[in-house]
């Protein structure tokens, strides 16, 4: 649905095919030549960056990303409000405007000019409003984007950047001969084609991840809930099966009892398939409103495609029907007299009963065990169902927290709170003396014959920001790796990496030495005299200054800047997605749990009426009754347990590993203690509470049932 | 009270209500046994014999009357007092023996085995109604009258101050019938 509506969206808007950066501008000549050479169509993206906590004096850094809004490439979508018709006016990205609370209507003053909020609107290269590329996830308090008219850029823009940046969108398909002319005849700074552009893309990357999950969870479900009604269906028929018999005796046909026996179980699963869609449809609406807070999708709309009614509707309700509808063939293939002899009553004991004797077992645990293997069916279903359960529990706590614990040692894993990378290289040199320099490149790593992108950092051996032992001890080629980058992509220490420059378009190679306990995304980190020495690179050769505090520098003559807190607040952003996915599933999981033990447990409890009234007679109190016939079951709630720890494991790295898969970075699928402990008492709780509700079932059977003539 | 006696009906009466309808099953019963004694409740289909049987031996609840079991009132006794009641004191057998189809005969057997204080062995017991070669047999291998057999055994292995036969013979045929009957003279000889 989400990528249905950015697709829509993007193909409307027309969204570029890729970027790049050059040092200075192309010439006029020199882009028409390119744009007939290689049939394309190239852009300048003009844009400046605005610094908000000088205007208002916050310690906070913000910035404002402004473009001018006339582009035939990536053309701006309203969401609310209308479009700049004036230089007066501006349109800014939602979320940020929500952050920051600007309304529609407010005035915002930018370089002493000021401006009119006309509407909240966003360009297909921001659905992912991310400051860079690089970045991880997005941090609307402190980034965002906004657009003018051309002439309303033209009173903010200043000609300090001494660098253009471009957008092409392409007729032909290499983009390969661009890339070289490129890297002939300007000084490429950066290309990012659309397919690695994480503004873009990482919307596809996630909605793969939870589609896959619901689709396996909810298709268990589908097979669980048709078992149990076979299993229910199965158990009328055994207590009927002798006035089947008399039915089949005088002439009524197996079709004719199908359709009897049929027409409740389709009422049933119809009805029930019916107020399910429905309720999803519902549910959806939030988790859409959910979706916004991480990306900006204009027109998103729940549309009822057929894929969402196949899965929604006609695959459960066949599912379901097809099911119950074997088991009852199967079952009601009997003859007339084999039925009347009641060969197929419940009183028969069949081979496994007779093999799983448990003679050297105690009278009670002998007799709870055997009362399982006689409901064996019943047992299994509840054993899968109590699994899912506890798979989705589990999986619940580890998507918190994984990202929870995330968020605790992000603090620690970055060293530094601001990295700074300037227009001008002078600049890098004038502000040295205000933190420590290093130098920072994007570059492609070839894992499984893919290209990665990762950014390579030279940091000084004797770093006061990098307390790392390591970095002293690097050899030739050698490099350090974050350990979660290291599990992302299955590496291992000493697995050399190909590296490759598609600006420089070089190979190189590296050997993983370590782990690094720093981590702020997908880096490989080694002493800048290595660095300098791979990349050919003369020494005390810098492009990047890591921070304490932030600089008190104009905002053009900064090319990028990365904040520590940002990071924190951008994964504070997600935890609170995370949070109310993980709730959502904590709920189901109780849900499932409780209605299949319900279920399955009532089913086994009215098959064995007889038998429980029989020792009710006998004089067994209430306690012992449901000691009997109940207590066994908590068994598959451990076994579950045991089961549901892996099984929500992988579904977690499932779920993360799709999300992240083109995002520059990785959670650790980690549980806490105390959440295997919470989620264990959830669901024994769970398990107890049922119980208690079976217990009164337990205690309505009759004592007169065991009386009635069933022989 | 006579000084062994040990059951004492008195003005036990039995009204079946269903909606406006009212049904009398029993009607000012009075009677008493004496402990050993074997007592026999003879009378037509509908007569309420099985209705007197369940209110002795606390499966039903009288409508007015008494019945004291050693000297105790049991018509006043709540539900938990009642299964306690049947647990120490009475032993069952029903017209139907309602056997749990996937126990052994021995451990049908065995489930009335760890109710009673003073329980009676369980392989003397499997001998004396004659089931010794059976008793790893599930009821479904058994015929009627063996499976009535073990509805006996399975009454009498708490060893029970008070041993009710509902219809012990009535679903079987004559001979087997005999066969239970000399099996209970046997039993109490």
């Amino acid at each position: 649905m989400r990528k249905y509506s950015a697709n829509r969206f993007y193909d409307s808007h027309h969204v570029e095919d890729g970027q790049f950066k050059i040092l200075g501008k192309l010439t006029k000549k020199q882009k028409l030549s390119m744009e007939k050479r290689y049939n394309l169509l190239i852009e300048e993206v003009k844009y400046i960056d605005f610094n908000f906590n000088k205007a208002e004096k916050s310690k906070e850094e913000k910035v404002l990303r402004i473009f001018s809004a006339s582009r035939e490439i990536n053309q701006l979508a309203i969401v609310e409000g209308k479009p700049v018709t004036s230089k007066d006016e501006i349109v800014m990205d939602p979320k940020f405007a929500k952050e920051n609370n600007y309304q529609i209507g407010d005035s915002i003053s930018i370089r002493d000019s000021h401006f009119k909020i006309v509407g909240y609107g966003i360009t297909p290269d921001y659905v992912y409003v991310l400051k860079n590329t690089s970045d991880f996830l997005t941090s609307p308090q402190t980034f965002g984007v906004a657009y003018l008219n051309e002439e309303g850029f033209e009173r903010i823009k200043t000609n300090e950047s001494k660098s253009t940046l471009y957008s092409y969108k392409k007729m032909g398909n290499s983009i390969e001969p661009l890339k070289k002319y490129l890297r002939d005849h300007t000084i490429l700074l950066d290309f990012l084609e659309k397919k690695e552009n994480s503004r873009i893309e990482t919307i596809f990357d996630d909605s793969e991840g939870p589609k896959q999950m619901a689709l396996v969870i909810g298709l268990l479900l589908v097979v669980i809930v048709a078992f149990i009604i076979s299993i229910s269906i199965q158990n009328t028929i055994q207590e009927e099966s002798q006035t089947i018999g008399i039915l089949y005796a005088q002439g009524i046909n197996k079709r004719e009892m199908i359709k009897h026996y049929m027409i409740l179980p389709v009422l049933l699963v119809l009805i029930g398939t019916f107020i399910g869609y429905g309720g999803g449809v519902l549910l959806s609406e939030p988790i859409i409103i959910l979706q916004r807070t991480e990306y900006t999708v204009p027109d998103v709309i729940v549309k009822d495609s057929f894929y969402l009614i196949f899965i929604g509707i006609i695959l459960p309700i066949t599912l379901a029907v097809a099911i119950t509808y074997f088991y009852l063939s199967k079952t009601l293939d009997k003859t007339p007299l084999s039925l009347l002899r009641g060969e197929y009553s419940n009183k028969k004991v069949s081979k496994l009963e007779r093999i799983c004797t448990f003679n050297s077992l105690h009278f009670f645990p002998r007799f709870r065990l055997k009362g399982m293997i006689r409901e064996r069916r019943s047992m299994l279903a509840l054993l899968i169902g109590v699994l899912l359960a506890v798979t989705v529990l589990m999986a619940s706590a580890y998507i918190r927290d994984s990202c929870i614990v995330f968020v605790e040692e992000l603090i620690d894993k970055v060293p530094f709170n601001y990295i700074y990378t300037f227009n001008d290289p002078g600049d890098l040199h004038k502000y040295s003396k205000q933190g420590e320099l290093t130098t920072i490149k994007p570059i492609k790593v070839i894992i499984n014959q893919e290209k990665k992108n990762f950014t390579i950092q030279g940091i000084k051996p004797d770093s006061k920001f990098f307390k790392s032992e390591f970095l002293k001890d690097l050899k030739e080629n050698e490099v350090l790796i974050s350990s979660s980058i290291l599990t992302k992509f299955n590496l291992e220490l000493g697995d050399r990496l190909l590296l490759f420059d598609d600006i420089e378009n070089k190979y190189y190679e590296v050997v993983i030495k370590d782990t690094s306990e720093y981590d702020y995304g997908q880096y490989l980190y080694t002493n800048i005299y290595i660095f300098n020495k791979i990349f050919n690179i003369r020494k005390d050769s810098y492009n990047a200054l890591m921070t304490y505090e932030p600089l008190d520098i104009a905002e053009e003559k900064i090319n990028s800047v990365t904040v520590k807190n940002d990071m924190i607040k951008g994964i504070g952003n997600l935890l609170g997605m995370i949070n109310v996915m993980s709730g959502i599933m904590l709920v189901a999981a109780v849900c499932i749990l409780i209605t299949i033990i319900y279920l399955l447990m009532n089913m086994v409890i009215n098959k064995s009426k007889t038998n429980i009234s029989m020792v009710k007679i006998f004089g067994y109190s209430q306690n012992e009754i449901s000691q009997m016939y109940m207590r066994g079951t908590y068994l598959f709630l451990l076994l579950a347990f045991f089961g549901g720890r892996p099984l929500g494991y992988i579904i977690t790295k499932n779920l993360y590993d799709g999300i992240l898969a083109d995002m520059q970075q990785y959670v650790m699928v980690r549980i806490k203690n105390l959440s295997l402990f919470s989620s264990f008492i959830i669901m024994s709780l769970a398990y107890f509470i049922t119980c208690h509700f079976l217990r009164k079932n337990l205690d309505k059977v009759a004592l007169t049932e065991a009386l009635k003539n069933r022989e | 009270m006579k000084k062994d006696l040990f059951l004492a009906v008195d003005s036990l009466t039995k009204e079946y209500i269903s909606g406006e309808s009212k049904f009398l099953a029993l009607d000012n019963v009075s009677f008493s046994v004496s402990k050993g004694e074997i007592a026999v409740i003879l009378g037509p289909s509908g007569s309420g014999k099985s209705t007197l049987m369940n209110i002795i031996g606390g499966l039903e609840r009288a409508t007015s009357g008494s019945v004291q079991i050693d000297g105790k009132e049991i018509i006043s006794l709540n539900s938990k007092e009642l299964a306690l009641y049947r647990r120490n004191y009475v032993g069952f057998v029903f017209q139907f023996y309602n056997l749990i189809p996937n126990l052994t005969v021995r451990e049908n057997i065995e489930v009335c085995a760890h109710l009673g204080t003073d329980p009676l062995d369980i392989d003397f017991l499997i001998e004396k109604v004659g089931l010794n070669n059976h008793m790893h047999k599930y009821p479904s291998q058994l015929s009627g009258g063996q499976q009535q057999r073990v509805a006996i055994a399975r009454a009498l292995i708490k060893n029970p101050k008070l041993l009710l036969c509902d219809e012990p013979t009535g679903a079987l045929d004559s001979k087997t019938s005999r066969e239970v009957l000399e099996l209970f003279e046997e039993i109490f000889s």
